[in-house]
């Protein structure tokens, strides 16, 4: 029987078994329903999310992810979320990321588990038309510096909370958020007024319809594309003093240990788009044939192979093994998720270029979908923390 | 009476009736949270079946309290289980501030956190 290159039913054996069954589902769904129209999503319009598909895959749970069962979610964990994820990101990374970036903005609510914000921003995503949310942090001048606490003096620009009464009224522009255009709720970042630079921090969740409120530019980006992305502008927006989440000034920790909780589901991410380079070659060096043979027959196509191989392998052992450690140790580590996320984010960008060089001028043709898997294996590098910022959390942890 | 008594006697609520007791017997698992490192240990029996079915696998899950084996532990100092009782700190405050450890489930330990926050 040939080696399958996906998870195993082994690695699965640890969920809880009504979340096998929504791996299952999911992985099935993302198969037959994604995969087939990711390039159609890549080449339209930008700015906009396909609402059939969205209701499909929100009936599936696919928007309600991480909400615990008990309100109504699925209830993932790390672990089952990133089985689910690595399966979306092989079929369509963008789809992927519209539902990672929702779960980005319900996961500062759940740790909150405060009856009126649950009430108000997650129980609406179990009605039964799909909401999207995001999590809106970088902007024009912050992206590092909204990634690494010991540069917050130097943010610059910052969209500012300014106190007035029961409320703080927010204003600024946040840059690069994904789902911006089309999400009803946010999480937002922003600098209480009389920090410096971003050291006042602190998570507003937002309702994205209320006055002051604008849709800025669309983004038109080179890969992710299905993932609509956006500016989101605050002209004096009234947030109420009760929508904070981790208190004045607590965005910072939140954002930190917010950030390593996703890297484990990117480094997933990354682990599928790694693993789509290897499908797209394996199709191609299984059935090419040159000198007679079959390329992948050919020694160093066979080593080319080999490392891709070994790449997806060993980016899933580590996500697999860090989405274990995370459900079950607190404080949210560091080091382990930051690992995981720089492993995986090179083996997809090294599978894709490896997998272009194979296919050759074949997959230099538009119409070949190995170019759109290309432009999408540089995502993971620019979001949750690029291989900088990772190098940086992980020789602060080894040194400290 | 010492800071870890007074922290030890608000966790008792944990065990009798009241919102905090509502919260933690919702979880339906065993807890055990050991308060400034060892100087005392509070054991919450799992008494219902768990909404949250994948809070633990059913292996894990015992009708009888199991000081040797319990779903989750924490680790909490009396001032930051004082800290939530009295309000000074929220749930997110004392996850992201590493105020406290946990051993298994994190929603679950989160769950304990959660009622303590309503002692």
């Amino acid at each position: 029987m040939a080696i399958s290159i996906h998870p195993t039913n082994d690695d699965l054996t640890g969920l809880a078994p009504q979340h096998r069954e929504a791996v299952h589902t999911l992985r099935e769904f993302a198969r037959e329903k994604i995969a087939p129209t990711a390039a159609d999503r890549d080449r339209a319009v930008v700015g906009n999310v396909d609402w059939d598909l969205m209701k499909q895959v929100h009936q599936l749970g696919g928007l309600r992810l991480g909400i615990p069962e008990s309100l109504g979610g699925l209830g993932l964990t790390t672990e089952a979320l990133g089985y689910v994820l690595e399966a979306f990101a092989a079929a369509d990374p963008g789809f992927a990321l519209i539902l990672g970036a929702t779960g980005l903005f319900q996961t500062p609510l759940m740790l909150a588990g405060n009856d009126r914000l649950t009430a108000e921003f997650l129980t609406p995503f179990l009605g039964d038309e799909p909401i999207i949310g995001c999590n809106a942090v970088a902007e024009e001048l912050n992206g590092t510096d909204l990634v690494m606490a010991q540069y917050a003096p130097y943010a610059t620009d910052m969209t500012t909370a300014v106190r007035d009464g029961a409320v703080f009224r927010l204003t600024g522009k946040k840059k690069y958020i994904t789902n911006a255009p089309v999400a009803r709720y946010a999480t937002v970042m922003a600098n209480i007024a009389g920090n410096e630079g971003s050291t006042g921090l602190t998570c507003f969740a937002v309702d994205l319809e209320w006055p002051g409120v604008e849709r800025g530019v669309i983004h038109d980006k080179l890969g992710y594309r299905t993932a609509p992305a956006g500016e989101l502008i605050f002209n004096d927006v009234a947030v109420p003093a009760g929508n904070i989440i981790g208190g004045e000034r607590g965005g910072w920790d939140l954002n930190t240990a917010q950030g390593s909780l996703c890297r484990v589901t990117c480094a997933a991410m990354a682990t599928g788009i790694a693993r789509h380079s290897l499908e797209r070659a394996l199709a191609w060096v299984t059935t090419r044939r040159q000198s007679g043979k079959a390329l992948f027959e050919h020694q160093m196509t066979a080593r080319k192979i080999a490392d891709m191989a070994a790449a997806v392998e060993s980016s899933r052992a580590l996500w697999i093994k860090t989405a274990r450690l995370v459900d079950n140790t607190l404080p949210v580590p560091n080091y382990e998720p930051a690992i995981a996320k720089m492993v995986a984010d090179k083996a997809a960008v090294d599978n894709a270029n490896a997998a272009m060089a194979l296919v050759g001028a074949q997959a230099y043709q538009l119409d070949d979908d190995m170019e759109r898997i290309m432009r999408d294996s540089f995502g993971p590098r620019i979001f949750e923390g690029s291989p900088e910022a990772l190098a940086m959390t992980i020789t602060n942890e080894l040194c400290q | 009476m010492t800071k870890t008594t007074a922290a030890a006697s608000r966790l008792d609520e944990l065990l009798s009736d009241g919102p905090a007791a509502e919260v933690v017997n919702a979880l339906g698992i065993s807890a055990l949270i050991d308060l400034d490192n060892g100087a005392h240990r509070t054991l919450i029996p799992a008494t219902t079946r768990p909404l949250d079915q994948a809070l633990v696998s059913s292996d894990d899950i015992d009708a009888e309290s199991s000081p040797l084996n319990p779903a989750v532990t924490i680790h909490i100092s009396s001032d930051t289980v004082i800290a939530l009782a009295d309000g000074q700190l929220d749930t997110v405050q004392a996850l992201t501030q590493r105020r406290f450890s946990a051993d298994g489930p994190i929603f679950a330990a989160l769950g304990v956190i959660q009622a303590i926050t309503k002692l």
